[in-house]
């Protein structure tokens, strides 16, 4: 192969800008196919950094997101008279409830491993930010979902809550005392919140791939290395 | 009204020692969280399948993989 000469370059990147297309889907497909092929999208491998209990936690909390969706739907279509009093109900209401245990434990966990290996490295700023964006709002949702049980226990936090936000100033509009805003917001607007920025957060793990360990950055600069050997090819 | 008498309406121990004041289910759920995240670093984790290339790899051959992803494993 011969040495890239400058008019080369220039002339191989202006063909790359004719390539692009001009529409905004046919970008979206130009950028989708260049940045995420099939391959780096569902990819059956992972770099052997990621062979510690550390980094199943991501995964364990989408489980358990999915477990909180499942049994959520079931108890939104039963409704309250029905989970308050029913043992099926009371099995669900506590699938629901264990569910978002499990969800919290397994994201905080997530959130520890990934702040002390500085998870933010190597242009992954937008993925760490989307992760704090999830878990700010799910605070949010478990609050709702506390506010929504419709017994002396949502009564108790809900006016506790709503002190805490009038002080905040927010009290105007998000009014936790309010059973039919609070429980719009727990079955729709926040589940639908989480789930599009969970999406573009798994998405953005695997444009630019797990984060390895600190002391193995090495091995990603090699990757990478490669990978542009092979977009070179 | 034989709705509300299902409700449990007991309030959870509380454990305080001076101005930190949290309940038992709390405690044990925050215990959990350290726990899970002290077991996840020291716990080793079961080997995976090997790829091809690692056993290509391992044979003797120095040959580099095709891929990057090759390289890895799991």
């Amino acid at each position: 192969m011969t040495a890239p000469t400058h008019a080369a370059d220039a002339g191989e990147h202006a063909a790359d800008v004719d390539e692009r297309p001009a529409s905004l889907i046919g970008r979206l497909r130009y950028r989708l196919e260049h940045d995420l092929p099939y391959d780096k999208l569902l990819p059956e491998t992972q770099p052997s950094y990621v062979a510690s209990w550390i980094y199943v936690f991501g995964v364990l909390t989408l489980a358990a997101l999915g477990m909180i969706i499942a049994s959520g739907v079931v108890l939104a279509f039963n409704g309250p008279s029905w989970y308050h009093v029913s043992s099926t109900g009371h099995w669900f209401n506590s699938l629901h409830f264990w569910s978002v245990q499990l969800f919290f434990v397994f994201m905080l966990v997530h959130l520890v491993g990934k702040f002390s290996m500085a998870a933010w490295r190597g242009h992954r700023a937008r993925t760490w930010i989307t992760g704090m964006i999830a878990f700010l709002v799910s605070i949010i949702a478990g609050l709702t979902g506390y506010v929504v049980q419709t017994n002396f226990d949502s009564q108790w936090i809900s006016f506790e809550a709503k002190d805490g936000l009038n002080s905040a100033g927010v009290g105007a509009w998000f009014n936790v005392a309010n059973l039919g805003q609070a429980l719009l917001v727990h079955v729709f607007l926040l589940p639908l919140i989480i789930a599009v920025v969970v999406v573009i957060h798994v998405v953005l793990v695997r444009l630019r791939g797990v984060v390895p360990p600190i002391d193995a950055a090495e091995v990603e600069a090699r990757r990478e290395a490669v990978s542009a050997t092979e977009k070179e090819a | 009204m034989h709705v509300l008498t299902g409700i449990p309406v007991d309030p959870s121990t509380y454990l305080t020692w001076g101005w930190l004041s949290v309940s038992v289910p709390n405690l044990i759920m925050m215990v959990i969280t350290v726990g899970l995240f002290v077991l996840a670093l020291v716990l080793p984790f079961p080997a995976g399948r090997e790829q091809p290339a690692e056993r290509h790899e391992r044979s003797g051959h120095a040959e580099r993989p095709a891929s990057a992803s090759q390289e890895e494993r799991r």
